[in-house]
């Protein structure tokens, strides 16, 4: 068979047509068939929480990844000449500047994180950069003052190949699940969330409760409660255990009750108890990846040590980080919980507290103290007796890291190595924290309101309006004008109503009275007539009735429902009872509510605040 | 180091636009910040006002219209988007019962404050 041997070009993609996959897909499926003919292949996505507009959603979503967020371990061959501190790299057939991952070799490049032992992939170089040479590429190593590549035991080392390695490891609340399949215990369950009760069941998801953190650690060896803790120093989960024997493993385990101890509610005495010493200089130390890799990170608060005029070290292993930018990531964030772990005080001695759980927040309120602020319970212990003891934090968020970070990890930590302190070109970590608290305050007015009081009239078939204009007022210092749009005048006492004083007369269902007379009165309504009959005594007919000598004042009351300048139409009697309307009538009186009867009240406001 | 003024005052002010719903709802359950949700009685659009640099004032008053046979135990705010209704909790206290009925009137005010 005849080989073609592709000419030498400046792309170094060298794509096998088999048992290679880099297709970026465009859909996730449940049945992904590629690759043919290997056994395992990693699939890179990018796994980010969503957002729709201005709001954060709760969904979890898989996006496509960036192909220039990560590189790919080449199987290109570089031969090398070793230099002081630095590799001078080139392909194995020329001398030019080398390329890789499509791109040469310059100081621009995007430069790979390790250099493999051609043969022995365990043995590894950690690179820092790139200086351009004439010849080749000269890489220069880390902590390599006054070391060769045979103290690292890669003496025969004749080709390197550039890369970096991966770890392919589990979503951290999904390893924590794993960490107790067929572990139990007397555990009745592992959950990551808090349990479901009214107030939080429309918020809580199983989604919102997941990290977006993976983690690819061999826990064989370790114990449970060290493996778990480990995880959760890396993605700042907290563990907790009710007391119904649940093991729940989330964010945000602290949580602020409307409750409140204290000395007010019986107490004994307070101490301090801070969790840990006061640092302002963490020295955090990872897991190298290379034979002259050191993870460690200096990472100093500047602004306590100024303060506090003197420096405080804190030395910190956590083998979950494995590059520097992690460990300045958790070094900053040990720093910021060492603050929190600070303001710890142990309590005594408590009355009337035994519904209270660790991993509630409530209001620590000690006069003699000085103490009035909201604290965590970390620790507490009830008695048969009714009281009870807490150790207490200063809440914060972000205590639950605290309880984590200091937890013990001498079950997780790696094997002591040397530590190269002697650094060609040194690197001031500096830390800052900026802090500020978001309070709410609740104030609740009620104000009661008595019903309306049935207005008060002489015969209880009248019903008074009680629409514009005539809407009850309640009980008014006033008097109304006889006009509806006049102003009101200052008087205590009745109302005084639009009236015709000019006789008018009535027939059918109509009254009829002077030209314009019925302006100012409403298009319907009630009116009070009023006549008069002279010479004689009237001893039956309508009510409402006055006799006086020779003359009588007779009254009825009626409702009218249209109105014309000459007339009101649509007349009825209201009252008296079985009445009837005589045909003179000398006076008409618009029937409107009093302007002092009492009708709805209202009470005195009456605040609480929440 | 402290936080600065000048982004709390920003603060604020994307807070102010962030409360959008005030409820009183029937579950007395003690509040929590874990606390997401509310069983609601009733809703309505709060007034916001930003007061100073640092705080906002959100107030709702309840009237004599709103009549309930179960009483209202707590209160809460949340921001919802008029959009997609996604809904993001804000606030939830719970309170002693209190009847609404027609012979009563309710105001709720609340200080979020950035100190």
């Amino acid at each position: 068979m005849t080989y073609s041997i592709p000419a030498p070009t400046n792309a170094t993609y060298v794509a096998r047509s088999k048992g290679r996959s880099d297709t970026i897909h465009a859909v996730i499926g449940s049945l992904i068939e590629e690759p043919k003919f290997v056994d395992n292949a990693i699939h890179h996505a990018i796994y980010e929480t969503s957002s729709v507009g201005d709001t954060t959603s709760k969904n979890i979503k898989i996006k496509k990844p960036v192909s220039s967020d990560f590189i790919m371990t080449h199987e290109r061959r570089y031969r090398y000449a070793e230099e002081d501190s630095a590799l001078r790299l080139s392909h194995t057939n020329r001398n030019s500047m080398p390329f890789f991952n499509g791109q040469l070799l310059n100081n621009n490049a995007t430069i790979a994180p390790l250099l493999f032992d051609a043969d022995t992939h365990a043995l590894r170089l950690k690179t820092d950069r790139i200086i351009n040479t004439e010849f080749g590429t000269r890489i220069i190593l880390t902590n390599m003052r006054g070391k060769g590549l045979e103290e690292y035991g890669m003496g025969d080392t004749t080709h390197f190949r550039i890369g970096q390695i991966m770890s392919v490891g589990l979503r951290t609340t999904d390893l924590i699940q794993k960490l107790f399949k067929d572990s139990l215990h007397g555990l009745n369950s592992v959950t990551l969330s808090l349990p479901i009760k009214p107030s939080n069941a429309s918020a809580t998801s199983v989604n919102s409760k997941h990290s977006k953190t993976f983690l690819a650690k061999d826990f064989y060896s370790s114990s449970i409660p060290s493996a778990v803790r480990a995880v959760a120093r890396h993605d700042h989960y907290s563990l907790y255990h009710d007391r119904f024997g649940n093991f729940i493993y989330a964010p945000k385990m602290f949580k602020v009750v409307d409750r409140e101890i204290g000395q007010k509610r019986g107490a004994g005495g307070i101490i301090s108890d801070p969790i840990t010493e006061a640092a302002n200089r963490i020295m955090l130390e990872g897991k190298s990846q290379a034979v002259n890799d050191t993870i460690e990170i200096i990472i100093n608060d500047v602004e306590m040590q100024k303060k506090e005029g003197v420096i405080r070290q804190m030395r910190v292993s956590d083998n979950t980080v494995s590059n520097k930018m992690a460990a300045r990531k958790t070094a900053n964030q040990y720093l910021r919980l060492n603050r929190k772990a600070q303001g710890v005080i142990k309590s005594e001695q408590h009355a009337r507290s035994w519904d209270l759980q660790p991993g509630e927040v409530v209001k620590y309120d000690a006069p003699s103290s000085g103490i009035a602020v909201n604290k965590a319970i970390i620790e507490l212990t009830h008695e048969s007796t009714g009281e009870s003891s807490f150790q207490l934090a200063s809440y914060e968020s972000g205590l639950e890291g605290v309880i984590n970070a200091f937890a013990d990890d001498k079950d997780m930590s790696q094997d002591d190595k040397g530590i190269d302190r002697t650094k060609q070109i040194t690197t001031l970590e500096k830390s800052g924290i900026g802090r500020t608290q978001f309070r709410v305050r609740m104030a609740m007015v009620t104000r009661t309101l008595s019903v309306n009081t049935p207005r008060l009239t002489a015969d209880a078939t009248i019903t008074h309006t009680n629409a514009s204009p005539d809407i009850h007022a309640g009980f008014i210092v006033g008097h109304r004008h006889a006009d509806m749009t006049g102003a009101s005048r200052g008087a205590i006492g009745s109302g005084y109503s639009k009236r015709i004083t000019s006789a008018s007369s009535f027939t059918s269902t109509t009254i009829t009275v002077a030209t314009d007379a019925t302006d100012g009165f409403p298009t319907a309504g009630n009116l009070t007539l009023i006549y008069i009959n002279r010479g004689s005594l009237v001893t039956s007919g309508v009510g409402g009735y006055q006799s006086g000598g020779s003359l009588t004042y007779s009254v009825a009351t009626v409702a009218y429902t249209g109105k014309s300048p000459t007339t009101f139409t649509g007349v009825t009697i209201l009252a008296p009872n079985g009445g009837t309307i005589p045909a003179n009538i000398s006076e008409i009186k618009l029937l409107r509510p009093r302007g002092h009867e009492v009708r709805t009240t209202k009470t005195l406001k009456k605040m609480r605040t929440i | 180091m402290p936080i600065l003024n000048a982004v709390k005052r920003r603060l604020i002010e994307t807070l102010a636009g962030l409360v959008n719903e005030l409820h009183i709802g029937s579950d007395g359950t003690v509040a929590s910040s874990e606390d997401g949700g509310v069983r609601t009685l009733a809703r309505i659009s709060p007034t916001v006002t930003i007061i100073d640099d640092n705080s906002i004032l959100v107030e709702g008053s309840f009237n004599t219209s709103h009549v309930y046979t179960t009483p209202i135990k707590e209160i809460y705010l949340q921001y919802k988007d008029p959009a997609t209704s996604e809904f993001v909790p804000i606030y939830r206290a719970d309170i002693q019962p209190f009847t609404k009925n027609a012979q009563n009137e309710v105001r709720f005010s609340f200080i979020l404050e950035l100190d």
